[in-house]
């Protein structure tokens, strides 16, 4: 059996089993409508054509920010600032379109350079001084919120906060939040091209192709081009890859580089689609982490991702049916599980190589060293590793 | 695998089983449906963007709505219910008031300003549904104001509710007081002004108009932030006693910082006294009075607002009870004001024999010092 | 009693696209040595993790003492009296070696460990069977030898009278052999029972009294050590008879290719430099072998050389150019290709496939390169070229993982990527670590024709007969220094391990006790 099929197989079980807790917790908190409305929480998403748009709306930042964590994983950095990155994109969008009335392709190329200048920090800091990516990520995913909460409130031009609704409009604005787009700059929404008719709903725009596009593009970079295969190589086995004469510490900044790209673009896509504003002062974009999430699902498989997104974003599409019988927070829950279940993928799919008597990867790993003696020092390394296994390895 | 899910199942099995033994006793004899209703009410309440436990707006509207429609003898599931919107946005506020009236609801309830855009659009595609928004008006993106029939606003006299613990706190002994509020919108500035008038009406009776102070700060946001306890424990250590922390969950950052400086603080909206011991009273308004009010009037009326409601916006103050200090005991913290000078002076303000200023432009002239720079 | 302790009758292990173990048979007398002789990937690991509890075999069954038993996992091994000495140690380096030993069978009293009792024990067992080793020594601060001495007292320890031991010789000096090799001994003698897994034919020759040779999975045949000789043993085990002397004309040195001088390396580990003012030359058309036990600063000077690590001091010249400070890529360009030590750290990516692997060192050729694509049937078609011409066997063939495949098939991926890159000067570090006799001679073989085409190889090697038969010129280094040079024509192996333990220096006078401290902790 082929491997992707394996890393399918895990995702699919782990997403299965998520349901059936899902299923179960719903029968416990009320029995008589569990079954119903479990039906209509997983038919939900295609049950009529604005929550299928809906869907699509919430897939494509998902894509984007779930594209930014496999990129870097599969490169070998654990890329936890999706969410700073997400946050300064979003911000460099709104900004071209609030202060400079700029069109919506070129805010959206805004917040990609903008996400790729937030990831440069990270990237920098692990390659140059081997910080660890997962520190100063998390660090900047603060100093990222906080800046641009700051340039939210303090921008002005002609004596006026330009991001927040007051310079727009006469009366009592909102001064938690930017000014909404279709005020201020309408041509900088992501255009609809008529899919809002088509799905009859205001939150269809042609963002999730975008998406989609990227994904493609991701893909086509990590399976079929030089860079990627320098990219890989170094992630998977960063000595071979510098062994191999590849620039290491390169390839770490621009992989971060690219990944904050992605992040940062995920941002731009959320905040041009005209219905949600950027609202100021909160925890950390929960959209950062939830990539995490898709990323795991997909086994950082860029491709994978999209489909990974589309479901996570279907089954909340589906979460928001159970309302108002079990609270909707229940597939919060569910989506957890399956990602804790997904983070066992190796695990899983160790269970199904057993299982139909495949995965040669696994059944050498188990076997402990099938490959002939490394010299001392690896054999050093191993024993340390080893160590602690000691008990259940073979004395118990 | 297959173990595996075996187990799963058995588990589902019996926890089903269990499940349908705890279910909830047939419920207690209803009462008797008030007569004066003839069409089915079924009241829903969509939560601005967090849940009917956050401490203000949503809990409070929210506790109306049950207090209303338990005493009715309308169940939860059946008569009333509660939606949470998907994301912070218009167009989802919008999408869980339609999956509400979808699923029957014909009275929504809309705690907050951030209902005003989504209501200008719903108000006109159901107009037989019946909408209360509280601490707002419908409006569209650019702030052009309409209310339909099928609509009633509830704003409040904060001001009010602010002067009560002004002068309660003054009356209390407390000289160096703080004003800490969210973000400076209108409602907060009709507070903190309040707070100003009520501090100096008490200073200038008891003739200490000189030794009164008010520090005066907008955080800039309504999330608590380290930034703000930092400031609040500088203003705690320079002498202030008592802050009135006005605003979303700032309250937490203004009660740490005096938890560690043993002073006090004021609650906002709603009760908070069961948040800290240090809470010695709150500025409430009576957000679960107002919406009791306003669902008693549509219950009377076949499920419609009557003429003075539909359309229009009511202003609650202390005429209404709808603004106080809570006067239950464990709430009730301060010692030298008693509840019966509060409800003394609750009362002049309740038949307007106190008025207050509800200029949110120009801050109020006082005698006691006040810092706007703090 | 049953004639045999153990036997292992019919065993069928699968796995996916091979059959590891075919219907193999194994019986272990009482108190025998049973060596299991295979080549890479014959299945000798995975019929010992069969016995061991490791893997559950499609079919088959294991008796001990006649009596059919089945081992889930090794607790039920250790039960049945059975133990393994693992290729990788299995020790927690930060622990004494008494604690190492009782580790898992604490024995105590109302939960308190009892240390005496256990210590009382272990010198027993330790003076009995002539296993020397200090008790209260932290696992980390002792040599190899004496690691395996604590993994063959852990056996001990747990009264164990089945005695496996997976290729226990690969890492030890000639002098450590020999004397596991009568520890060996000593074992059957007290009628303990030992299956000894190795491609080593000497050891087996010196050692064993019977031998099961293992081919592709399949049981070729037991044979008493007696009735047979070594040629026909590599013959089962490969199929085909063996050149186990290296064949090869005189060198006929040309240009120097490389030209190291005076190169330091300062040590990661301690204040000393792990390498010390290394200087020589190795010529177009030569082998140079740079030998010694390890750890004497080997694996620095080739990092250093290749560029994998700075040096403080020194130059290098190949081909005439100055590299001592050009990048690894450079270096690849400017005539250089190496074979390294470890080929799961620096020689392959594990997940890539084996194709993807082949193409490490030159993917971005032109040859394999449309812009920034690369061009995956050049990509396939140059490794089906090379695995058909260096006979790399995989599961899946190009597209096989290379975790997945036998380190000697590794290992052969690697050889053959390097050599094939036709660089003027080859480093080749251990490049027959851990293969077999066939594969042996295949590099050794690649090695010659390699230099009889041109090219210069430098060498570096622990295996002594590696060394003599391949080389044509030997370095020996000792604590990062060179301590000698010599013809190996006209050297024995004897002489050249005083040299390689410090014994004797060829260019300055030697002090005492220079073998016991040839075990430097450096790696």
């Amino acid at each position: 059996m082929k491997k992707g099929l394996i890393s399918v197989l895990a995702s699919v079980i782990s997403i299965l089993v998520g349901l059936l807790f899902g299923l179960l917790l719903l029968i416990i908190i009320k029995p008589g409508m569990a079954f119903p409305k479990f039906g209509q929480m997983l038919t939900a998403g295609i049950s009529s054509a604005p929550k299928l748009a809906k869907v699509l709306y919430q897939a494509a930042p998902l894509i984007m920010t779930g594209l930014s964590v496999a990129f870097a994983f599969k490169t070998g950095l654990f890329n936890i600032g999706a969410s700073g990155q997400y946050t300064v994109g979003a911000f460099a969008a709104l900004a071209c379109a609030i202060i400079f009335q700029m069109p919506w392709y070129l805010c959206l190329l805004a917040a990609l350079i903008a996400g790729a200048f937030w990831g440069v920090f990270p990237g920098l800091f692990k390659a140059l001084f081997n910080v660890n990516e997962v520190i100063t990520s998390i660090m900047f995913n603060w100093i990222g919120m906080m800046a641009v909460n700051l340039l939210c409130m303090n921008i002005k031009q002609d004596g006026k906060l330009i991001m927040l609704p007051k310079a727009w409009i006469s009366g009592n604005g909102l001064t938690d939040r930017t000014v909404s787009l279709s005020v201020a700059n309408p041509n900088a929404l992501i255009p609809k091209m008529g899919l809002d008719k088509l799905l009859n709903s205001n939150y269809m725009n042609i963002s999730i192709f975008i998406a989609v596009a990227f994904a493609i593009l991701l893909w086509v970079i990590l399976s079929r081009t030089t860079f990627g295969y320098e990219l890989k190589a170094c992630g998977s086995n960063k000595n071979a890859g510098i062994y191999a004469g590849i620039n290491a510490k390169r390839n770490i900044v621009l992989s971060m580089v690219i990944a904050g790209a992605m992040a940062g673009l995920g941002g731009g896509i959320y905040y041009l689609a005209g219905t949600a504003e950027y609202t100021i002062q909160k925890a950390l974009l929960a959209m950062g982490f939830n990539g995490i999430s898709v990323a795991l699902l997909a086994t950082s498989n860029p491709i994978g991702t999209i489909f990974s997104a589309l479901f996570i974003s279907y089954i909340q599409v589906g979460g928001e049916t159970l309302q108002p019988v079990y609270a909707k927070e229940i597939i919060d829950i569910i989506i957890a599980v399956i990602i804790y279940l997904s983070a066992f993928a190796l695990l899983t799919k160790t269970i199904i190589s057993k299982r139909i008597g495949t995965g040669t990867a696994n059944a050498n790993d188990k076997l402990g060293n099938p490959i002939p003696p490394e010299e001392l020092k690896g054999r050093k390394a191993h024993a340390h590793a080893h160590g602690n296994k000691q008990k259940e390895g073979e004395n118990k | 695998m297959k173990k595996f899910f075996a187990i799963m199942l058995a588990a589902i099995m019996v926890l089903a089983a269990f499940a349908g033994c705890t279910k909830p006793e047939p419920n207690k004899p209803e009462e008797k449906p008030d007569e004066g209703n003839k069409v089915a009410m079924k009241v829903a309440l969509v939560t601005d963007v967090g849940n009917i436990d956050d401490k203000s707006f949503n809990q409070g509207a929210w506790e109306g709505v049950v207090k209303f429609c338990e005493e009715k003898g309308l169940k939860q599931g059946e008569g009333y219910n509660y939606y949470r919107p998907s994301e912070d946005s218009t167009e989802a506020r919008v999408e869980t008031i339609k999956n509400a009236i979808n699923d029957g609801a014909n009275m929504v309830v809309c705690p907050g300003y951030l209902f005003e855009e989504a209501l200008y659009t719903v108000q006109v595609d159901h107009p037989e549904t019946m909408f209360m928004l509280l601490d707002g008006e419908p409006h569209d993106k650019d702030y052009n104001y309409k209310t339909e029939a099928n609509v009633h606003n509830i704003l409040y006299q904060e001001e009010q509710a602010g002067y009560l613990a002004g002068y309660a706190a003054v009356k209390d002994g407390y000289k160096k007081l703080g004003f800490l509020g969210g973000m400076a919108v209108p409602a907060v500035i009709r507070y903190g002004y309040g707070f100003v008038q009520g501090a100096n009406a008490a200073a200038e009776e008891m003739g200490i108009a000189g030794e009164v102070s008010v520090k005066y700060w907008y955080a800039g946001g309504f999330a608590p932030t380290d930034d703000i306890k930092v400031k609040m424990a500088g203003w705690y250590s320079d002498g202030t006693e008592i802050v009135f922390s006005c605003g979303g969950g700032i309250y937490l950052s203004a009660v740490a910082a005096a938890e560690a400086a043993g002073a006090k603080v004021i609650g906002v909206d709603v009760d908070q006294s069961a948040e800290s011991e240090c809470i010695v009273t709150s500025a409430m308004k009576g957000l679960t009075n107002s919406v009791v009010i306003a669902l008693q009037n549509a219950w009377d009326n076949n499920g419609k607002w009557s003429a003075d409601y539909a359309g229009k916006t009511t202003v609650l103050g202390a005429k209404d009870d709808c603004v106080g200090l809570p006067t239950a005991e464990g709430s009730w913290r301060l010692s030298t004001f008693t509840v019966d000078q509060y409800n003394e002076l609750f009362a002049k303000v309740k038949d307007g024999t106190i008025t207050i200023s509800n200029d949110t432009e120009n801050a109020p002239a006082v005698t006691i010092t006040v810092d706007y720079n703090a | 009693m049953s004639e045999y302790v153990i036997e292992m009758l019919n065993i069928t292990k699968k796995f996916p696209g091979i059959k590891a173990n075919d219907n193999i048979t194994l019986r272990l007398r009482h108190g025998e040595v049973h060596a299991l002789l295979g080549e890479n990937g014959a299945g000798k690991s995975t019929l010992m993790s069969v016995l061991f509890g490791l893997y559950q075999p499609e079919e088959g069954i294991i008796k001990k003492d006649g009596k059919e038993v089945k081992i889930n996992d090794p607790n039920d091994a250790n039960a049945l009296n059975i133990g393994m000495v693992h290729q990788h140690f299995k020790l927690v380096e930060c622990f004494t070696v008494l604690d190492n030993i009782i580790l898992g069978v604490e024995p105590n009293k109302f939960g308190f460990i009892n240390k005496a009792q256990a210590r009382e024990k272990v010198v027993e067992l330790s003076k009995k069977y002539g296993l020397q080793v200090d008790p209260d020594a932290m696992i980390e601060d002792i040599s190899v030898g004496m690691q395996q001495r604590v993994e063959i007292l852990k056996m001990l320890y747990r009264d164990n009278e089945i005695l496996i031991f997976d290729e226990p010789t690969a890492v030890l000096t000639p002098q450590e052999i020999d004397e596991l090799m009568q520890i060996m001994r000593n074992f059957t003698k007290e009628g303990k029972s030992i299956l000894f897994i190795t491609h080593k034919l000497n050891e087996i020759m010196a050692v064993a009294d019977r031998c099961t040779v293992l081919r592709k999975g399949k049981c070729i045949g037991t044979v008493d050590i007696k009735d047979t000789t070594k040629e026909e043993l590599s013959t089962m085990m490969v199929g085909r008879p063996v050149q186990l002397e290296v064949e090869k004309d005189e060198a006929k040195p040309g240009k120097v290719v490389l030209d190291v001088k005076n190169v330091t390396v300062p040590s990661k580990l301690h204040s000393n430099n792990a390498v010390k003012n290394v200087s020589f030359q190795v010529r177009e058309g030569e082998i140079v072998c740079l030998a010694g036990i390890e750890g004497n600063g080997q694996t620095q000077f080739v990092y250093a050389l290749t560029g994998l690590d700075k040096m403080s001091e020194g130059s290098i010249t190949l081909m005439g150019r100055d590299i001592t400070k050009a990048s690894i890529r450079n270096r690849a360009k400017a005539g250089m290709s190496h074979i390294p030590e470890d080929r799961h750290k620096h020689g392959l990516v594990l997940d890539y496939t084996l194709e993807e692997n082949l193409v490490l060192q030159r993917y971005w050729q032109p040859e394999f390169r449309t812009g920034p694509f690369i061009r995956r049937n050049e990509v396939r078609k140059y490794a089906n070229r090379l695995i058909d011409e260096f006979d790399i066997r995989s599961g899946e063939g190009p597209v096989t993982p290379a975790r997945s495949m036998s380190g000697g098939n590794q290992q052969k991926a690697i050889v053959a990527r390097e050599i094939d890159r036709d660089a003027k000067l080859l480093v080749a570090v251990q490049p027959t670590r851990g293969l077999d006799v066939g594969a042996i001679e295949n590099v050794h073989r690649n090695l010659v024709a390699c230099r009889d085409s041109g090219h210069a190889v430098l060498l570096v090697s622990l295996e002594l007969e590696e060394v003599m038969s391949v080389s044509d010129r030997i370095l020996v280094m000792y604590e990062g220094e060179i301590v000698g040079e010599f013809d190996p024509k006209k050297v024995t192996v004897q002489e050249l391990g005083l040299y390689m333990a410090g014994a004797k220096n060829m260019y300055r006078e030697v002090g005492h006790g220079g073998a016991d401290n040839g075990k430097e902790k450096e790696a």
